[in-house]
């Protein structure tokens, strides 16, 4: 009876830790999750009707505050964007690709400030035209998030040139 | 069954046997995650030397004690080295590098790469590799010059080197 009670407290020590660590994350895994959640936000699998990509594309607002630095030589992107073109990028990359994945590895968080988060990851691009042709790019990247409304949002996003011509 | 092969394949459980698992069990992690650590290319800036889907090891003592030279297939880090350039060193700090109708210059003499296969027809103006930096390039120069990643790196950058 005593084990079976100790068993209990240990799997209920173990729930309670996991709740904990699941509900309440630490400021490093709620940027984490901002990154995971761009990941799914951008993959795409096949085919998609218009409606859901626009549905999609509204998403931006949660992502990206209302102006994004963005400087990003190798894309030809600089400048500041507003969600609305991030939008609209992000349409138009889904209209020319067929499949699409983003993925971001050694994912490393600091906060120079209590609501500003510096990031710096690998960011890897896979996917496959409309016409077939497969791409694959890989970039370091670093961005600045801000957290306004509890939600962490891009507020400047650097394209790393790690190979300089 | 021998009792010797009995032993092997179905040992008694005891501390030593415990100790002695574990012991190997970190020795593996710290060798194959820190030392050797596995790899998969994925890409095809290396071909014909390094192909898409090829497995191999990222050596990490390569250059602990020397540089890297001209010719040495190195592994460059970017955010972490969970994904890495695998390219090859052609030029060194100090060195002017360039590509005419497909072959590479390094200080004005053309440079022999019997490791380049297929046709290339790269043009490139002359440039200097900045001090603490080596200059390096993929031997796929098959693929047209605007999708392949080259250029100067910082030392620091390299990781390693794969094993074969």
């Amino acid at each position: 009876m005593v084990t079976w009670k100790r068993l209990g407290a240990f799997l209920a020590v173990i729930l309670a830790a996991w709740a904990i660590y699941y509900f309440f994350p630490s400021r490093t895994r709620q940027v984490k999750r901002r990154f995971k959640a761009i990941s799914e936000w951008v993959d795409k699998t096949g085919p998609e009707g218009n409606l859901a990509m626009a549905r999609e594309a509204s998403e931006a607002a949660d992502f990206f505050a209302p102006q994004c630095t963005w400087d990003a030589q190798s894309y030809d992107l600089n400048g500041s964007f507003t969600p609305r073109d991030a939008a609209r990028y992000y349409f138009a990359g889904r209209e020319r690709f067929s499949s699409l994945s983003l993925k971001f590895y050694d994912v490393g968080v600091g906060f120079p400030e209590k609501y500003k988060a510096d990031v710096t990851a690998t960011a890897r691009i896979t996917g496959t035209t409309r016409e077939g042709e497969k791409v694959s790019e890989t970039h370091e990247v670093q961005c600045s998030l801000r957290k306004t409304d509890g939600t962490w949002r891009l507020t400047h996003v650097t394209v790393v040139q790690v190979l300089q011509r | 069954m021998n009792e010797r092969l009995r032993r092997f394949l179905f040992p008694s459980i005891t501390p030593a046997f415990l100790i002695r698992v574990v012991l190997v069990a970190v020795c593996a992690y710290v060798f194959f995650g820190f030392v050797c650590t596995p790899f998969v290319v994925r890409g095809r800036s290396m071909v014909p030397t390094y192909h898409d889907g090829a497995f191999d090891f990222l050596w990490k003592p390569r250059f602990l004690f020397s540089g890297p030279e001209r010719g040495d297939v190195v592994a460059i880090s970017l955010a972490g080295d969970s994904v890495v350039y695998l390219k090859r060193v052609v030029a060194l700090g100090g060195d002017t590098v360039s590509f005419k109708e497909g072959v590479l210059y390094v200080d004005g003499k053309a440079v022999d790469e019997p490791y380049v296969r297929g046709p290339c027809h790269w043009n490139l103006r002359p440039r200097k590799v900045e001090p603490g930096r080596v200059y390096v390039v993929g031997d796929n120069r098959s693929m047209p010059m605007e999708q392949h990643d080259f250029g100067q790196v910082s030392v620091r950058r390299i990781v390693g080197s794969p094993v074969w």
